[in-house]
């Protein structure tokens, strides 16, 4: 049976204001749910905002000369505004010092749910429930600026999975994670894949896409170059662009391979 | 008790308490400084801990403070003894703006962002300017530390105190994080036209 189509871009294009060249440029996309997309790319390639894209912070939020239509569940990405967004697409942000701003983890985590006029009961048990599930139940009530960077990032992400959505956008998450969390992290990701969400991260591990997503997409210059499965990571295109192939990793027979 | 206090309640004693400290004689400075200690005591918070993590805030009672030492002329009679007005007024001063500054921290830090600016809605403030405040209280220690971070890399290579040199990285970093702020805010269904 052929998987629901959940976000589609049609000929998306976008220049930040006072720029003439274009960050996204002409790209059309489709994602199903259950699938793990991981967009690579050199740095200022225009991974992070064709994710500001997927959820409407281009062209709602951010300024700039936006051509195109962006599909979010069906609806017109144009047409919703951010509550009705939110409720289809999370978003988890690169720094997540730039992101909290609440006293207590609880708070932050909820911060989404109230907005989207949830019952603050029901709010922070939702809350509870994330924070548990990216291990730091203990540090609920405590104050978010006070944890280590990878905590927030992981309290960042407990926000993206509170909010319950269809489809979680995440901005290079393990970026602040040490190799285990990371490892955590992304296995929870697929976990979330693998229950029917679409999970779409930009990402420079590519060892850890590698493990975990089902497709790749290649940036670079604002263009799609390259979208296809695992085996992109194995291709020529990975070196030429800078990019670090996967590391090659023992497998179940022993052997040395590579993805 | 500090801690478990409604933010309602909590920002109408404060505004009492500071229109208490505005309209009092300066003498009484004193006093309204041994409520404010005894506020931090009752939420359970070393007073001179909060004063040394955010040392940056002492700027604020400590030069209007040294102005009127400095320069206020004149003498006031103490229990039969006259001294200089501008140690008296400028010690009391001190302390007037210490307290002043103090107490609404003391508010911040006990209080969530989202119950501040449920409070301020209450008192009439429209959504959108009550969670811009309540942001506001809550990023002071952001600033301070980012203030202290710039401050350390200046000296370890080698640069001297400077205000300009300290300032322009600080605002450069507190209106990106504004900036990334907004947009997470709205991927998280704040819609700031609807507020």
């Amino acid at each position: 049976m052929a998987k629901k189509e959940v976000l589609r871009l049609e000929s998306v294009s976008f220049s930040y204001a006072g720029k003439k060249e274009k960050a996204v440029g002409g790209t059309s996309l489709a994602f199903y749910e259950g699938e793990f997309a991981g967009i690579i790319g050199p740095v200022g390639s225009g991974k992070t905002t064709l994710l500001y894209c997927c959820n409407g912070l281009v062209p709602k939020e951010i300024r700039g000369t936006f051509s195109g239509s962006v599909q979010l569940l069906g609806k017109d990405a144009s047409r919703m505004g951010f509550p009705e967004i939110s409720r289809a697409a999370s978003m988890v942000f690169q720094d997540p010092n730039d992101q909290i701003f609440n006293l207590t983890v609880e708070e932050e985590v909820a911060f989404g749910l109230l907005n989207r006029g949830v019952r603050r009961e029901d709010a922070l048990a939702a809350a509870g429930r994330a924070v548990a599930r990216v291990g730091l139940a203990e540090k609920l009530h405590e104050d978010p600026s006070e944890l280590s960077s990878g905590q927030k990032q992981k309290v960042a992400i407990a926000c993206a999975l509170a909010a319950d959505s269809r489809i979680i956008l995440l901005d290079e998450p393990v970026s602040s994670l040490d190799w285990r969390s990371s490892q955590e992290v992304y296995a929870m990701l697929g976990a979330l894949a693998r229950e029917g969400r679409t999970v779409i991260a930009t990402e420079q591990d590519t060892s850890l896409l590698a493990r975990h997503a089902t497709r790749i997409i290649v940036v670079e210059g604002g263009k799609v170059v390259k979208d296809g499965g695992l085996e992109v990571l194995s291709s020529g295109l990975i070196g030429r662009l800078g990019l670090r192939p996967p590391m090659a990793e023992k497998g179940k027979n022993g052997r040395t391979v590579r993805p | 008790m500090v801690h478990a206090l409604g933010a309602r309640a909590k920002l109408a004693l404060l505004a009492l308490f500071m229109l208490a400290q505005v309209f009092a004689p300066l003498a009484y400075a004193p006093l309204f400084l041994a409520a404010t200690l005894a506020l931090y005591s009752l939420a359970r918070m070393d007073f001179l801990e909060v004063v040394k993590s955010r040392k940056a805030l002492l700027l604020l009672p400590l030069i209007p403070s040294l102005v009127r030492l400095l320069f206020e002329k004149g003498s006031v009679e103490i229990a039969g003894a006259l001294l200089p007005a501008g140690l008296v007024n400028g010690s009391l001063n001190f302390v007037f703006l210490l307290s002043l500054v103090y107490t609404p921290l003391l508010f911040a830090l006990t209080t969530a962002p989202s119950q501040i600016s449920g409070a301020l809605r209450s008192c009439g403030m429209p959504k959108r300017w009550a969670l811009i405040f309540s942001i506001a209280f809550v990023s002071v220690s952001y600033i301070q530390k980012k203030a202290e971070r710039t401050l350390a890399a200046q000296r370890a290579r080698g640069c001297r105190r400077s205000v300009p040199a300290l300032m322009l990285p600080v605002l450069h970093s507190c209106f990106r994080r504004a900036r990334t702020m907004a947009y997470s805010m709205a991927a998280r269904g704040f819609d700031a036209d609807e507020a």
